[in-house]
């Protein structure tokens, strides 16, 4: 791409020119996708401020709890809480993962677990823990959380995940695909 | 001498009562403070139309609950619960103006 150029033709077409096919070991890309289970979501806004500050508290509690009440089922589960106004987007790359200052949180409670109905278990009990969770020196006792829906949790469906990214060389790029004609 | 309202109460919180009304509760710490506090008017229509941003006819009443130590305050909801451009299905999380609210004491 190196002596590649662009030139403006008309309002609508770009001409492009000077790029270079350099020939190297002929290789073939491998992609692959597997499920991993089922996905229930459930979103939520906090607006006290005292609950903002307690916030990993919170969340601690809540996530002990779950495991506490599951742990003689015979369930695998994936619990994770999105906190927007805070990481929710860079998670542990963020330079300021501070609450300081927010006025409210998004709050993302999703779970995932093999089946639907076990995804859909666990971010209801853990939505219904971070409700009414007693954090230290709560005063609003009605409700932790703001939901714009109800009923609030959502079945997000079947999670996938990478399960093959391999590059693989090839002699012959054709060789590793079968190839069936068929007669209708 | 400027008072603040979280200094007097110990619960201050907000849920829906009925799907059209949302509940304000101020639950005061002691008798004293309650007792002061209904007798000085703080919470008033005029106090709740300004935290709030809402004209007089949206507050529905403002009661004092002696058993509890508790003002409430209940006002008409933007919207009925659920209906489409709901924030909080069960309003628990709207009592944020009235933690910063302060008065002559």
């Amino acid at each position: 791409m190196t002596d590649c150029k662009f030139e403006q033709e008309t309002e609508n077409i770009v001409r492009v020119s000077g790029s270079r096919f350099v020939p190297d070991a002929y290789t073939v890309k491998l992609e692959g996708a597997r499920c991993i289970g089922y996905r229930t979501v459930s979103i939520a806004g906090a607006r006290d401020p005292i609950m903002i500050e307690k916030i990993d508290e919170v969340l601690e509690g809540v996530r002990a709890r779950v495991a506490d009440n599951f742990r003689d089922a015979d369930l695998h589960y994936y619990l994770h809480f999105n906190i927007y106004g805070r990481n929710g987007v860079m998670a542990e790359l963020e330079p300021t993962p501070t609450t300081e200052g927010a006025h409210e949180l998004g709050i993302v409670i999703e779970a995932v677990a093999d089946t639907q109905k076990q995804a859909d278990t666990i971010c209801a009990f853990a939505r219904s823990t971070m409700l009414h969770y007693g954090y230290e020196g709560r005063r609003a006792t009605a409700g932790n959380l703001a939901f714009p829906y109800s009923p609030s949790d959502f079945h997000a469906g079947e999670v996938y995940v990478f399960s093959i990214y391999h590059v693989i060389a090839v002699d012959d790029p054709v060789a590793p695909f079968a190839v069936d004609c068929v007669d209708l | 001498m400027k008072q603040k309202l979280t200094d007097l109460a110990e619960i201050i919180r907000s849920k829906n009562s009925g799907p059209y009304e949302l509940t304000l509760d101020i639950m005061f710490k002691d008798f004293a403070s309650f007792e002061k506090a209904c007798e000085k008017k703080i919470i008033n229509e005029d106090v709740v139309c300004r935290l709030y941003h809402i004209p007089p006819e949206k507050i529905i009443n403002i009661i004092e609950f002696q058993p509890a130590k508790a003002i409430k305050i209940t006002i008409q909801r933007p919207i009925c619960s659920g209906d489409l451009g709901e924030t909080d299905v069960y309003g628990a999380q709207q009592h944020a103006p009235l933690l910063d609210l302060e008065f002559d004491w």
